[in-house]
């Protein structure tokens, strides 16, 4: 089944996604700057997938993501964030352990408007990118399911 | 104070929540050990729940405040609390006792439920997650996280009813009930928004000093209501009910009669604790009886004619949802003069919820292995099964009894509490409870009959296992010992259940904003 | 201790169980005290339908869905109305709730 789109859809794709994939990362490497975080930053990711899946069907994504791998990155982002969480029992759940202990991400925020110290932030950095992965893996996993679903009914 | 006693109201929900997380990859370890872990994770989460119940009452029911990320509620001198926080007074602990119940029950039962072996991860994960959000909800401290824990529970248990995707009816039913749990959701939201708005806080004890009553206030609450009325399956809201727990698989069933049960808690909460008396508070327990009312008679009229087995225990579940509502709606009517029938009331309405999760688990659960056995849930084609399944005929017998408020199981002796405070403020509120509660037996009894009695219908029945006998007889256990022993568990753990609704705002509000 | 004062009434299971099965012992010694030439499989036990053969178990059976036919038909007005309430149609549902919310809004509003 040849269910590509045009030609032109098809080059501006070529050109766009690895810049949306990065612009994603972007998302959620600031989360804790600017507006944003892991949840968008992921479907920021997760729509450069939607993007190569309408327009090169499903040729384009086939041997290249499965579904058990997705699920199980999935899974790891989730146990990830909630380790985190974990970590900061020592004080109370959630606690922020490394935030202004000068290790990485554990820098000091100065007071008043400033562009923004990316080495700051603690755990929440890292949170982020728990929940980035979660969040890309998981609309990734529903967008191959709703395509096989899709592809099923058309087939019948 | 050790360090697991401090922690033990956040690791209630963690637990399962890692549960949840990590029981797909676990899964892939085959199911031996998927169900060792498990059967942990329950083990755990239960020993938690007993461990912070413990603490409370030792404590002299004093609520104990946990706030995440920080030690203090109020970080640099703010005026009100903004960390997320949980709080668990009497009632929470309640509620999160019967959770713990129902979450062990279920697993055990669960093990051998399911004749395939594959899958079952996902099964554990929902199910995990949904206990989860009802741990969440009754031990919260915080609107907005109230709201969240909401959604939880509604995405687990939309996936647990729908979870036998090969039955259409399955499908049917989980997506009404997503369409219906997200409205209820939103409305909650909207109302919680509402107060935001107004007062900038989403603490519960900060709104709760704030609330005027205003008519801003009053719409909220009239949102907040409705939702979570809807979400309990109070009639004539209670339409997706039937469908919900006749179309979920038997240990799910019990638990979204806890999930309903911790909408009707968050609904006492918020009329006790949030507004209190800052409004008019005859007018809304004389909403809350109505509804009352309408859930008992439609429940069991509407479970009299139905001839689907599971469908009629379903609305058995609707008719008692309702006899808590008629105690606590009494109990919130009378707010205003204290009469000493409305805490007797509040204490009926109580007990009655743990005493419900326990009658409706064990005929969901006893149907269950019915139902499992026979391949058949009509209650046309059923019959004869007392020959080959002894001991599953008398679980069923316990649990429609203790429902049916038959002596001397645990449902006669919250009735007994219901009809005698309710009667003093209306007799015909105790005569429509003891009528119903009179067809509720009959109900069963034509259940009792159909399924188990006459000759043998169902020419080889499979046998139960051992797990799901022995997760009944746990049920069972609680059924007979609550029932012989009524006294004890009131004087134990209903009565600082109760004593936090009736007077326990002060203390609740204090523990997080001090004075 | 193990009983519950409603403040209008007391209840003792204990005590409730122990005259129950005092009971059942009085029933007990009332079966022994009774005719002993009761054989079991003999022509005693078997069903007397006016000379009839006895048909078999699985056909004179009531089934469990014809129990109480005569209160349900009784009800029939109200069942009827009721059960015409219960759709099964998500529409229908989201009205019944819309409907209550109302109701409940105005109530609140106007009751001060």
């Amino acid at each position: 089944m040849n269910n590509q789109m045009s030609v032109i859809v098809r080059t501006i794709t070529r050109i766009t996604y690895g810049l949306t994939i990065v612009f994603g990362f972007y998302v959620i490497m600031h989360g804790h700057l600017t507006p944003g975080g892991g949840f968008q930053g992921g479907a920021v990711v997760a729509s450069a997938f939607a993007l190569l899946l309408v327009a090169f069907g499903t040729a384009g994504l086939k041997g290249k993501l499965n579904h058990h791998l997705l699920q199980t990155l999935e899974e790891v982002g989730a146990l990830a964030f909630l380790g985190l969480a974990f970590a900061g029992i020592g004080t109370a759940f959630f606690a922020n352990l490394l935030a202004n202990s000068g290790a990485v991400f554990g820098g000091a925020v100065p007071a008043g408007p400033n562009a923004g110290v990316l080495n700051s932030g603690g755990t929440l950095p890292f949170m982020n990118w728990a929940v980035g992965l979660k969040v890309m893996t998981g609309i990734a996993s529903i967008l191959i399911a709703m395509l096989i679903g899709l592809r099923k009914e058309a087939a019948e | 104070m050790n360090a697991l006693t401090t922690h033990a109201p956040i690791l209630i929900i963690a637990t399962p929540l890692l549960g949840a997380f990590a029981a797909p990859l676990i899964g892939k370890l085959g199911w031996t050990v998927r169900t060792a872990f498990a059967g942990a994770i329950a083990a755990l989460t239960g020993c938690f729940a007993g461990l912070l119940a413990a603490t409370l009452y030792t404590g002299g029911g004093a609520p104990i405040v946990y706030v995440l990320g920080g030690r203090l509620p109020l970080p640099s001198g703010l005026a009100a609390p903004i960390r997320i926080m949980l709080e668990v007074d009497g009632l929470s602990a309640f509620m999160a006792l019967i959770t713990a119940l129902v979450a062990v029950v279920a697993v055990l039962y669960s093990v051998s439920y399911w004749k395939e072996r594959s899958g079952g991860a996902l099964y554990d994960s929902l199910l995990f997650l949904l206990i989860a959000g009802v741990f969440g909800l009754v031990l919260t401290g915080d609107m907005f996280n109230f709201f969240v824990f909401l959604e939880i529970t509604s995405v687990a248990a939309c996936g647990l009813i729908g979870f036998r995707t090969w039955r259409k009816r399955s499908s049917e039913a989980a997506f009404k009930v997503m369409a219906l749990y997200t409205l209820s959701g939103l409305f909650v939201l909207l109302a919680v928004g509402l107060l935001y708005g107004q007062y900038g806080g989403l603490n519960i004890a900060y709104l709760a000093t704030n609330l005027g009553g205003t008519m801003v206030d009053r719409v909220a609450l009239a949102l907040l209501i409705a939702g979570l009325a809807m979400k309990a399956g109070a009639v004539p809201m209670h339409m997706w009910a039937p469908e919900a727990y006749g179309e979920a698989p038997a240990p799910v069933s019990m638990v979204l009669v806890a999930n309903s049960q911790a909408s009707l808690y968050a609904l006492f909460r918020v009329l006790f604790t949030l507004y209190g008396q800052s409004l008019s508070a005859a007018a809304v327990g004389w909403i809350l009886i109505v509804l009352a009312l309408l859930t008992i008679f439609v429940g069991v009229t509407m479970a009299l004619v139905q001839k689907d087995l599971k469908r009629l225990i379903a609305f058995g579940a609707v008719s008692q949802i309702g006899y808590m509502l008629l105690a606590v709606g009494v109990g919130f009517a009378v707010l205003a003069t204290r009469p000493d029938f409305g805490l007797t009331a509040i204490t009926g309405g109580i007990f009655h919820m743990i005493n419900d999760v326990a009658c409706i688990g064990l005929l969901f659960l006893a149907a269950g292995a019915a139902i499992r056995a026979s391949g058949s849930r009509d209650l046309h084609s059923m019959g004869g099964l007392a020959h080959s399944l002894k001991g599953t005929t008398v679980l069923f017998a316990v649990g429609a009894f203790a429902l049916a408020g038959v002596p001397p199981f645990n449902g006669f002796a919250s009735k007994l509490l219901i009809y005698e405070s309710t009667f003093q403020l209306s007799p015909v509120l105790a005569v429509i409870a003891v009528l119903a509660s009179i067809v509720l037996l009959a109900v069963f009894v034509r259940a009792f009959q159909a399924v188990f009695l006459g000759p043998r219908l169902i020419a080889r029945p499979e046998p139960v296992p051992w797990p799901m006998v022995a997760s009944m007889v746990v049920l069972a256990a609680v059924v007979i010992g609550f029932g012989l022993f009524p006294g004890f568990f009131i004087d134990k753990i209903v009565t600082p259940a109760a004593n936090a609704l009736w007077s326990g705002q002060g203390d609740y509000i204090r523990a997080v904003m001090g004075g | 201790m193990n009983g519950i004062d409603t403040g209008f009434g007391v209840w003792n299971p204990i005590a409730w169980t122990l005259l129950f099965a005092g009971a059942l012992v009085i029933a007990w010694v009332f079966r022994v005290l009774g005719r002993s030439d009761y054989k079991r499989g003999s022509e005693q036990t078997k069903a007397f339908l006016s000379g009839n053969e006895e048909p078999e178990p699985e056909k004179l059976h009531v089934r469990g869905d014809h129990l109480y036919w005569g209160l349900v038909d009784g009800l029939a007005g109200y069942y009827r109305r009721i059960r015409a309430v219960h759709t099964g149609v998500l529409s229908d549902y989201v009205a019944w709730f819309v409907g209550v919310l109302g109701v409940v809004l105005i109530i609140l509003a106007l009751v001060r």
